[in-house]
């Protein structure tokens, strides 16, 4: 019996999840849209609904109502493939970040998290590179020029990140002990607990690692709309192509700002000046805000090349990642 | 209850099992109106003049690729140590801080002379 409602428990949770995470990249489009409207002076969606409040669900129909289209010299199991493997490593990040300490709600105790393992922020990790395949696949089994040259850049760029991403992780685990996200977050005690006082290089790294991931603006050669139509998913159309953005603009944003706001920013922790659901609300608000910086930097900046990239990764990023381990190590033997 | 692993397998199949039905949710919903060019690869409106890009392609970034393999699995030893360090730190840190600076030495070693000879480059 105990094994049904857990396996129940679990599964009504992780719908709530993965729903919920879909709700709020559909509206995470929508603050996008407006934001880039009105950095480049126009006032973005507008019609449907009171200033465009309803344009997601509209995008949201629109895309799941487009002809299906398969190209004729494309490999189509892997075709379809890719759609998915970039969509599930994205949202599988999700499984391990915790929103906040347990909390009783009517005498039943509930878990803001779906599984606080061990080794989360590896998982996390290794999730994040799996997500590459997705590209990847969608590069190869397109069978046409620009996703051919979308996907080989994009892991052109992700191999050097990777590397300073894991480094730059480094540092944190060293502070807190732990790779538990949720240790994580009790490491850090008051405002000035905060990693991001001690560990300002790994952040640096880690920000522009998140940008590179997820294929923001200095970082968006895969799909460098002047030079390569539209990247690797040039070829998609419909759903197939809605994951795409989906999974690696807002949802893989999305989780890599809350790993970040864990890692350096105290996840949930906050003074508790809105009641009970303090803990959601700062966590959603410091999520929301690393969300916006990331916004603000793609809709500002120009875009790099990708030699360029892969240079400052391995020449500027590695040797910093690498330093940061240093510091952190000579500190934390100073102070005992 | 402790969920751990289980919890994350359950998830990863509800997540596959929700992206797979948005797409055949898409297949099922959108109409079908056959058109002669519709299959036709992406191509500025010309004819197509390579008819297929699996081909051997000229990758820039061999070399850098053969790097990850020794970065990652370099990394893939610096975490256990990064969890113990502050534990260990109090007891014995010298120990623990010149046995993991002696392995990154090597490696930085290796990364400097990759760096000299140009690997480092986009080529």
């Amino acid at each position: 019996m105990e094994i049904i409602s857990t396996v129940v428990v679990l599964v009504v949770k992780s719908l709530i999840f993965i729903l919920g995470m879909f709700l709020a990249a559909a509206y995470l489009t929508l603050i996008e849209r407006k934001f880039a409207g009105h950095v480049q002076q126009r006032p973005g969606p507008l019609h449907v609904g009171f200033h465009g409040l309803l344009q997601p669900i509209a995008d949201a129909l629109k895309v799941l109502t487009k002809e299906d289209l398969v190209p004729n010299n494309v490999d189509k199991v892997l075709f379809y493939l890719a759609s998915l493997m970039a969509f599930v490593p994205a949202i599988m990040i999700l499984a391990v970040i915790p929103f906040g300490d347990p909390i009783k709600i009517f005498g039943f105790e509930i878990k803001p998290y779906i599984t606080d393992i061990n080794v989360g922020l590896i998982l996390a990790l290794a999730f994040g590179s799996i997500s590459i395949y997705g590209v990847i696949f969608a590069g190869w089994a397109s069978n046409s020029k620009y996703p051919m040259i979308g996907g080989l850049r994009k892991a052109a760029v992700l191999i050097g990140y990777e590397v300073a991403l894991g480094f730059a992780m480094v540092g944190p685990i060293m502070m807190a002990g732990s790779f538990s996200l949720r240790e994580i977050v009790q490491a850090q005690e008051g405002f000035f607990g905060a990693f991001i006082w001690y560990q300002p290089l790994a952040f640096i790294v880690i920000l522009f690692a998140i940008l590179a991931e997820t294929g923001r603006t200095p970082f968006d050669v895969q799909e460098a709309e002047a030079e390569l139509v539209s990247g690797y998913n040039t070829e998609y159309s419909g759903m197939k192509f809605g994951l795409f953005p989906l999974a690696e603009w807002y949802i893989g944003t999305f989780v890599l700002s809350a790993i970040a706001v864990i890692l350096f920013f105290g996840g949930w922790k906050g003074p508790h000046i809105f009641g009970a659901f303090s803990p959601f609300i700062w966590f959603f608000l410091k999520v929301f805000m690393m969300f916006m910086f990331f916004l603000w930097v793609h809709w500002t900046l120009p875009r790099y090349r990708v030699d360029q990239i892969t240079e400052i990764a391995w020449k500027v990023m590695l040797p910093l990642s690498l330093l940061n381990i240093f510091i952190t190590a000579i500190i934390i033997m100073v102070k005992g | 209850m402790e969920t751990g692993y289980f919890g994350l397998a359950v998830f990863f199949i509800l997540a596959v099992v929700i992206g797979a039905a948005l797409l055949i949710l898409n297949r099922l919903l959108a109409p079908r109106t056959p058109e002669p060019y519709e299959g036709y690869p992406y191509e500025c409106g010309v004819p197509i003049y390579d008819k297929t890009t699996w081909t051997t392609i000229d990758q820039k970034y061999y070399l850098l690729g053969l790097l990850l393999v020794l970065f990652d699995l370099e990394s893939a030893f610096v975490f256990p140590w990064a969890v113990i360090f502050k534990e260990v730190a109090q007891v014995a840190s010298g120990f623990i801080f010149t046995e993991m600076f002696i392995f990154l030495l090597i490696l930085i070693l290796g990364y400097i002379y990759a760096w000299k000879k140009g690997a480092l480059k986009w080529q």
